[in-house]
Parts: C-alpha cells; sequence; structure tokens
C-alpha cells in the first residue's frame, strides 16, 4: 500500500526485505534494527549463540512473532502485519512437528488436501515428495517408526508439498546425530539447489552454516555482526566476536609500536600495510590469526619474521595436531597451530622441542583491543 | 545497500497501531477463536462469577433484599449455636486430616517404598470410595455401629451418632484422595539421594528423617490441605451421622432448606469459603514448588526387599484394606437383608424404590442422564477451553483470564456453589431464571463444580502436544480448528475419556452443589439416598448406594477396557 505512488519502474527488489526490525518481550530486547535483503534463490544462514536472536527473527519473517517495529516485504508486499497464512513460506521445525497420529502419506498431503485438490492429484504430489526426499514406499509408516533424519525428511516434504515461495529452517538438523547430521547437510543443500528455493535457516553450528549456505548472517545480542559468504566471514571476520565466534582463532594482544609492528610481549609483528593504517602508536591492539595459517615450510617464502618457540603440548585430533606453542613464557598468551601428520613426522615435533614459525601478514586480522575475543576457541 | 534506495522500503510504519492492523489482518479462523473464547469465558461468567457475587450481596441483605450492612455477619456471631458449628468443624477436619493423612502416608509408603506383594491390587481398593456418595460410608456405620449395629459393643459405649461417626465416614470417603497424592509425592524421588547416603553409612532412621520426609513435604502439605477441605466441605457424612452434633455444612442446609432463612445461609456459606479459599491457596503455592524439586535426570527409585519392613507394611495395607472393603460390605450386605435386625433373610426387597418413595428408580435415571449430559457436555465445553488457554494463538490477556476463572471452582464448595445458584437463577428478573429447576442448570452446576480438575488435565495433555503444530499449520493454510479436530483430539483421547469418567462418576455421586437445585421431577439418586435416609428407610438408602456404586463400578471398567482397546488399536503411533 505504502509504495504504489512513488515511482513507475522500481528498480529490481530483493525477494525479502527487512527493514529496521526490531522485537521487545517486555524490558527485553530481543532484535535492535535489523535491516536485511534476501536474495532469490539464496540458502542463508542466521548464525549466532543461542539467545541472539535468530530465532526470533525466523519467527518474524514467518509471521508466528510479529516485530515490534520495522517492516518486512516479500516480493515487494509489505507482510509485516500478515498472519503467518497470509505469507508464502514452508517451515520446517527443531522437533519437526509430524503429526504422531498420521502416516507420513497423510502427513506430506496435509496442506495439499485443504486446496481441494483431486485426491489422485494429491497422492502423486506425495509420491513425488517421497522420492525427492529419498522416502519412497515409506508412505504408511507412522513418525514414531522412522528415525531421526527420516522423520526430518518427512517434515521437509511436508514443508515444501504447497510449493512455497520460501523455506524456513529452524534448527532443522540440530537434533540428530553427528553422522546424519552431515549428510543430511549435503542432500539439504542438493535439494534447495536442484528446487532453487529462496531459504532461510537458522543454525548455532558454525560448520553448518559454513558448509551449506550461500550467505551467513552472524548474530550477536539481537544486531547483525556481520554479512557475508561464508569464505569472507571466515578469512574477513569484521571484529573480533565474528573472528571468535566462526572457526578456531589465537588472539594475541599487544599494543601498537613504531613502524606498523605490534609487541606482543617479546615478539614484534609486522602488520600489513592497510592493517596499520588504522591504529597509532600506543594503540591496544589484538592480533588474531587462524591455527592452520601458522606456517612453518619455506620461511623464506613470506616477508614476515622468523620467531623460535617452544612446543608446550601437543593433542592428536586424527587426521591433524593441533600444537600450543610458548609466545613468551607467559601461559596467558600461547599461540595454537594445527600442522598435517606429515609435518609433524618432517619436523619431529615432540613436547618441550623448538620450532620456527611465521605469522604470514596477509593471514593477519587486527581489531582494536576492546577487552572482548576470548582465548582461542 | 540501504533502505532509502528502495521505494516503498524506507521501513516507515503505515498509519495505526501494529496491534490494530493485525487484527483487521486477521483470517476468520482467528475470529472464531476469539468468538470461542468469548463464549466459554461467557459462559464462566454467567455460571461461576456471577452467582457468586449473587451469594456476597445476599450475605448483606435482609429477606426482602434490602441492604442492611453487616447486620447479619452480627447476628450470626451472637448466636452460639452457629459459633459452636465453626468450632466442631475446624475440630473434625483437623482431626480427621490428621488420622487420614498418617493412614495414607502409611499406605503410599508400602505402595511405593516397599516390595511388599500384591502392591497394584492394594492400590485400586484403596480407590473404591471415589466410586460411591459420601453418604454410603455413614449409612454403612450406623449398621455396624449404630443403635442395632453388629458390633456396637467394639465402641465402649459411646455413640456412633456424632464426632466419632464423623471421622470414620470422612476418613473412609477421603483416602482414595490423600492416598494418591501421597503416592505421587513419594513417587517423585531421586534414587541417587539414597545411594549417597547409603555410601555414607546413614542410619536409616535419618535417612527416612533427612531425604524420604523433605522429599515428600509438598506432597504431604498438599494432602494435608486436600483432607482438612473435603472434610470441613462435606454435608451428606455429618448429614447422615452427625446426629446432634452440628456442623457448618449442615447449618447452611438447616437455615436454608429448614428455615427458609437465606441471608444466614450466605453468610454461612461466606464462613465455609474462607477455610476453602485459604486451603486452595496454600495447595496452589506448594504445588507450584513441587515441580521444581524433581530434575530431568534424576534417577527412578527401586526399592530393595528388607523383611520387617514390608511384613509390617503388607499387614497395615491390609488391615486398610479389610476397613475399606469392611463399609462397602456392610452397605452391600444391608441393603439385601429384608428387614433388619428382625429378618436376615437376603431378598431384593429394598431395591424397589417406588415403593417408599414416590420418585424411586426414576430418581436413577435421572441421575443417568445428568451424569450422562455433564460428561459429554462437560469434556467438550472443558477440552475447547483448555485448548484455547493452551493452543491459542491471539489475545494472550483473554486467555490469561480465563485460565484464572477456571481455576476457581476448586476452591468453592459445592455446598456454597449451590447456595450461589439459588440466589443468581431463582431471581425472577434474572433471564437465565428460566433454567432454575431444569435438568440443565443441575448439568451446568456439576460442570462448573469439577471444572478445575478436569480442566488441569486435560491442559496437561494438551501441554504435551508439539507446540509448533498451530505454527505447521498456518504456514500450510490450514485452520487451526481442523488441526485441532484431526490431530489435538485424537492424540488427547486417553484424557478426554478420562475426564468424561471423572465428570460422569462425580454427577453420579455429588450430593452437596445440587442438593438446591434439584426439583420433584429432577431429583437425583444421591439426593434419594439422602431423603431415604432421613425419613428412616436406611435399608432403601444402602440399596441406592449401591445403584450407585453398580453404576461407577461399571464406567471404570468400560474406561479401563476402552482404554486397552485404544492402546491396542493406535499402538503403531501412541507408544513412543
Amino acid at each position: 500500500m505504502a509504495r504504489k505512488s512513488k515511482t513507475k519502474s522500481p528498480p529490481k527488489r530483493a525477494f525479502l526485505e527487512i527493514r529496521d526490525v526490531s522485537k521487545k518481550f517486555g524490558d527485553f530486547t530481543a532484535l535492535t534494527d535489523i535491516t536485511l535483503d534476501i536474495v532469490e534463490g539464496e540458502l542463508i544462514c542466521f548464525l549466532g549463540p543461542s539467545g541472539c536472536g535468530k530465532t526470533t527473527l525466523l519467527r518474524a519473517i514467518a509471521g508466528l512473532d510479529y516485530q515490534t517495529t520495522g517492516r518486512i516485504y516479500q516480493k515487494g508486499r509489505d507482510i509485516s502485519d500478515a498472519p503467518p497464512a497470509d505469507r508464502d513460506f514452508g517451515i520446517v521445525f527443531q522437533s519437526y512437528a509430524l503429526f504422531p497420529n498420521m502416516t507420513v502419506a497423510k502427513n506430506i498431503a496435509y496442506g495439499l488436501v485443504n486446496r481441494r485438490m483431486a485426491r489422485k492429484a494429491v497422492a502423486d504430489r506425495v509420491q513425488e515428495l517421497l522420492e525427492l526426499v529419498g522416502l519412497p514406499g515409506s508412505d504408511d509408516k507412522f513418525p514414531a517408526a522412522l528415525s531421526g533424519g527420516q522423520q526430518q525428511r518427512v517434515a521437509l516434504a511436508r514443508a515444501l508439498a504447497t510449493s512455497p515461495g520460501m523455506l524456513l529452517l529452524d534448527e532443522p538438523l540440530s537434533a540428530l546425530d553427528a553422522k546424519v547430521r552431515e549428510q543430511l547437510r549435503h542432500e539439504l543443500k542438493d535439494l534447495q539447489r536442484s528446487l532453487g528455493i529462496t531459504t532461510v535457516m537458522v543454525t548455532h553450528d558454525q560448520e553448518e552454516a559454513l558448509s551449506m549456505a550461500d550467505r551467513i548472517v552472524v548474530m550477536s545480542d539481537g544486531r547483525i555482526a556481520q554479512v557475508g559468504t561464508p569464505m569472507e566471514i571466515y578469512r574477513n571476520p569484521v571484529n573480533a566476536y565474528v573472528a571468535d565466534f566462526i572457526g578456531s582463532m589465537n588472539f594475541l594482544r599487544g599494543r601498537m609500536g613504531a613502524g606498523g609492528q605490534v609487541k606482543v610481549g617479546r615478539l614484534k609483528i609486522a602488520l600489513p600495510e592497510g592493517a596499520a593504517k588504522q591504529f597509532a602508536k600506543g594503540d591496544d591492539v589484538v592480533v588474531c590469526i587462524r591455527p592452520e595459517d601458522v606456517a612453518v615450510r619455506n620461511l623464506e617464502r613470506f616477508k614476515a619474521k622468523k620467531f623460535t618457540m617452544t612446543i608446550n603440548d601437543v593433542e592428536f585430533l586424527g587426521s591433524f595436531c593441533r600444537v600450543t606453542l610458548d609466545v613468551d613464557g607467559d601461559k596467558d598468551a600461547e599461540l595454537v597451530a594445527d600442522f598435517s601428520i606429515n609435518l609433524m613426522r618432517d619436523f619431529n615435533l615432540v613436547r618441550g622441542g623448538k620450532l620456527d614459525v611465521a605469522l604470514p601478514g596477509r593471514r593477519l586480522q587486527v581489531f582494536r583491543d576492546e577487552g572482548q575475543g576470548g582465548e582461542e576457541s | 545497500m540501504s533502505a532509502a534506495d528502495i521505494p516503498g522500503a524506507t521501513g516507515l510504519e503505515p498509519p495505526g497501531s501494529p496491534a490494530l492492523r493485525r487484527l483487521r489482518a486477521l483470517k476468520a479462523e482467528s475470529w472464531i477463536m476469539l468468538a470461542g473464547i468469548l463464549a466459554i469465558f461467557a459462559a464462566l461468567l454467567a455460571f461461576l462469577a456471577l452467582p457468586l457475587y449473587a451469594l456476597l450481596k445476599k450475605s448483606v441483605e435482609d429477606d426482602k433484599g434490602a441492604f442492611v450492612g453487616l447486620i447479619n455477619f452480627q447476628e450470626y456471631f451472637a448466636s452460639a449455636g452457629l459459633v459452636t458449628s465453626i468450632g466442631n468443624s475446624l475440630t473434625i477436619a483437623f482431626l480427621t486430616m490428621v488420622i487420614s493423612c498418617t493412614l495414607a502416608f502409611t499406605f503410599a509408603y508400602g505402595l511405593t517404598r516397599t516390595c511388599m506383594p500384591f502392591k497394584r491390587m492394594f492400590r485400586a481398593l484403596a480407590t473404591i470410595p471415589i466410586l460411591a456418595p459420601s453418604l454410603l460410608p455413614a449409612i454403612s456405620l450406623i449398621y455396624l455401629f449404630g443403635n442395632q449395629g453388629v458390633i456396637k459393643g467394639l465402641l465402649f459405649g459411646e455413640s456412633i451418632y456424632g464426632p466419632i461417626g464423623i471421622m470414620i465416614a470422612m476418613v473412609f470417603y477421603i483416602f482414595p484422595h490423600v492416598m494418591m497424592i501421597m503416592v505421587t509425592a513419594l513417587s517423585t524421588t531421586d534414587a541417587r539421594l539414597y545411594e549417597a547416603a547409603d555410601a555414607l553409612g546413614t542410619r536409616p532412621m535419618r535417612v527416612f528423617f533427612t531425604i524420604t520426609i523433605p522429599g515428600a513435604i509438598y506432597g504431604i502439605v498438599s494432602a494435608m490441605v486436600v483432607a482438612f477441605t473435603l472434610t470441613i466441605t462435606d454435608f451428606g457424612v455429618p448429614k447422615v451421622i452427625g446426629g446432634q452434633y452440628n456442623v457448618l455444612a449442615t447449618d447452611i442446609y438447616k437455615q436454608v432448606v429448614g428455615q427458609q432463612n437465606f441471608s444466614m445461609g450466605a453468610v454461612v456459606g461466606l464462613v465455609l469459603l474462607i477455610p476453602a479459599v485459604f486451603s486452595f491457596l496454600i495447595d496452589r503455592h506448594v504445588q507450584k514448588k513441587q515441580v521444581a524439586l524433581l530434575s530431568a535426570r534424576a534417577v527412578p527409585f527401586h526399592p530393595k526387599p528388607h523383611k520387617m519392613r514390608d511384613t509390617g507394611l503388607l499387614i497395615f495395607c491390609i488391615l486398610m484394606s479389610v476397613f475399606l472393603i469392611g463399609i462397602l460390605g456392610m452397605a452391600a450386605y444391608a441393603s439385601f437383608v429384608t428387614f433388619w435386625p428382625y429378618d436376615l433373610s437376603l431378598s431384593l426387597v429394598n431395591y424397589d424404590f417406588d415403593r417408599v418413595d414416590p420418585n424411586g428408580w426414576s430418581s436413577f435415571y435421572n441421575s443417568l442422564k445428568m451424569a450422562g449430559f455433564t460428561a459429554v457436555i462437560g469434556v467438550t465445553i472443558i477440552f475447547l477451553g483448555a485448548y484455547m488457554v493452551e493452543k491459542g494463538q491471539n489475545f494472550p490477556k483473554l486467555r490469561g483470564l480465563f485460565h484464572m476463572l477456571a481455576i476457581v471452582p476448586m476452591a468453592v464448595p459445592g455446598l456454597v456453589l449451590g447456595l450461589a445458584y439459588v440466589f443468581f437463577f431463582s431471581r425472577p428478573e434474572n433471564p437465565l431464571s428460566v433454567f432454575y429447576s431444569t435438568m440443565a442448570i443441575l448439568v451446568v452446576c456439576t460442570i462448573v463444580h469439577f471444572y478445575t480438575v478436569s480442566h488441569l488435565t486435560m491442559l496437561t495433555a494438551l501441554k504435551q502436544i508439539d507446540k509448533e503444530f498451530e505454527s505447521v499449520s498456518s504456514s500450510l493454510k490450514v485452520p487451526f480448528y481442523r488441526t485441532m479436530f484431526r490431530v489435538h483430539v485424537p492424540i488427547c483421547l486417553p484424557a478426554i475419556s478420562e475426564v468424561m469418567m471423572y465428570l460422569f462418576v462425580n454427577a453420579m455421586t455429588t450430593v452437596s452443589a445440587v442438593v438446591f437445585l434439584y426439583s420433584p421431577d429432577t431429583k437425583l439418586a444421591a439426593i434419594t439416598v439422602l431423603n431415604l435416609d432421613d425419613v428412616g428407610d436406611t435399608a432403601e438408602a444402602a440399596a441406592m448406594s449401591m445403584v450407585i456404586v453398580a453404576t461407577s463400578v461399571t464406567v471404570r471398567v468400560a474406561h479401563g477396557l476402552l482404554m486397552r482397546g485404544m492402546n491396542a488399536r493406535h499402538s503403531a503411533w501412541r507408544q513412543r
């Protein structure tokens, strides 16, 4: 209603537009000024710890809980105040919410029967969906007779049955055990890609988000911390919070010295030019590097300085080892590095031994030290 | 990309408050929901809140309806006879509470914490009194200890007509209620506490007082409160066996039915309401605390055999069962004896009710009809009400208010409710007075009287259903009522059947609320028992009680079979 007379040919609008959405529960603010565009056909993940507001945002999109202020547009239509039945989405819940007293086929057909479709057409559609989710022949089973993964597929089929324009997934995999979860991750992503359905997924599992999402929205305390592709978020976190939340990260606290160098204890770490410019001498900063980015081989390749460190601990983790290095004889400042088994063997790394490492400049992230961001996670 | 670049997506709020816009966007189904909540809310208002208000109003009016302030109360407290009743009621309630709770705790301890045999049988036996009207134990005691009683000598000259008789009959009548609360309290325990105590070498007595009692304390308090309230508000027992010993409950009846002194009846009703409301509040408070006591990770307790303890409690449970069966058996036997105590031959002559009472058997058919209507209409309303409270999506304040109102009946004794109905519905200017002295008012009164327990049972069943079903349903554009019928009703069938049985049995046995409301055409079986006993036809009263017991047992057995059948048919999805 509000937009009809503004312009004749609006520029291409995003599939779903979220504008300044806030949500308050009494005195508690669950969402603060969320503005976000969701592109047609993408799989976008809302990622964050519990209580960050990701589920609240999903429920606002679905109309299950209304936002306190702000607008939501789907394909240009203002759906901010529309009840869920007036919006165009299918949803899968963490609990799957399958009707226990109905067979798989009846569960899937639940939304179809209401549309006065012919019985034959409904049955055909159910078969089609069962094949789509890889459960042909399970029509007459009751949900209780299915495994968690199978129930999840049925819930997905039910959500897709009415061919909605958008799919909402609320922690869809978190009730499953690790093996099944990994397998379903791929299937879900494949299915989403082949159907080309715009999908919003809420998860607290960063691995899940990194492996499935086209874009990730990292949330904290009811605000968006960062939006980007998994690679962007992993490689270039905008702050220490995101860096800490996604993947493992070393946090080295230090102070800016002269010539773009940071002093961390006795170490002087050279920053790349771009990063160094943002800080003045004497600023407290945090230098971040991922454990897999600590370099050992071909150190000449990097212009960075070599540091000789003592190995405090070696933790065997199957395909690789996590090595804890002494930075300054100080327990609080340790550097964690992930080394392949191969490298471990080549360099004969054992507890108490010495090792030369470099911290490659282009792998470093530097943030102002605001006291946040913990130890390595 | 900034919001301002995109026309129309400026984030500006359209005019009107969000709540109003959302109300306008509501679909037909939400209006159905609203209409449903309002309808049930209005019904509870009309059939609970307004009558209670009428009672309150009556207590400050004279017989002509003029406002007289607290004069009625002054008059009440000036009358020595009436004030004695307060003392009597409190004494009886207190002693009955102590005795019944001690017995029920010991019985429940035997059922939950020992390895004695026949636990299931004992448990089933202990619930027998629920199936009988409270008049039955009193009648039975008259046969056992009355002027011509079989074991009168056991009382050593004391009379059964009075406090002793009231207390024994009350202990029988409230035993199942108290026992079941005790069983629940003793079942919710964590075996790890006992293992820890064992590992530390704690003596059994100390374990009992430091772990068992504290763990069950909330249940014990709750049971005490229930025992106290049931005793102080019961009317049938003191009416039959109280003799000259006056209590509050019989005072109300005498004031209203005997002397037609309605204002004084209202005052006594309010006096009776005080302990009931008070114990209700204690119970609510205690129950809230109980929940937190057991964590999800608690390990269930399995008792180990202990010869002395097991034997001792087995003997106790046998004695208790003998008491319960003895009372029931005496009534049954007396009902078949041709002419007590002169002709002890057995016959069905006492069951020929039409011989002694103009309503005779028809009062039994009335009871069946009333109980049937109460069960069917009651369960429908109670289910819909609980559904709206638990699963409704909109109007949270209205739903909360309704839930509060639904809890109130628990705090209102049946006598008080019945009296309130008299004041509210008998006034000709009330459009609802067409109900007065019909079957409908008996049904409505009984549903309201037993609303709370049924409502809570239904709520518990609904709470166990995934709360996202409504969300799924609306995302699939299926209206809520369709999902309610196709999903919630089938899943709740066990609770629905349970509530129906509860309503039916209580409607068969209740006296207190309906005693003010029946007309000659709608006289009920339990009231016939009362009248028969009043005019001295004790044997016929016993016979009619037995007919009621037999009906309740039949319904209970039918319910059991139904549940078994349902479990078998739905085993594919029911046993998760």
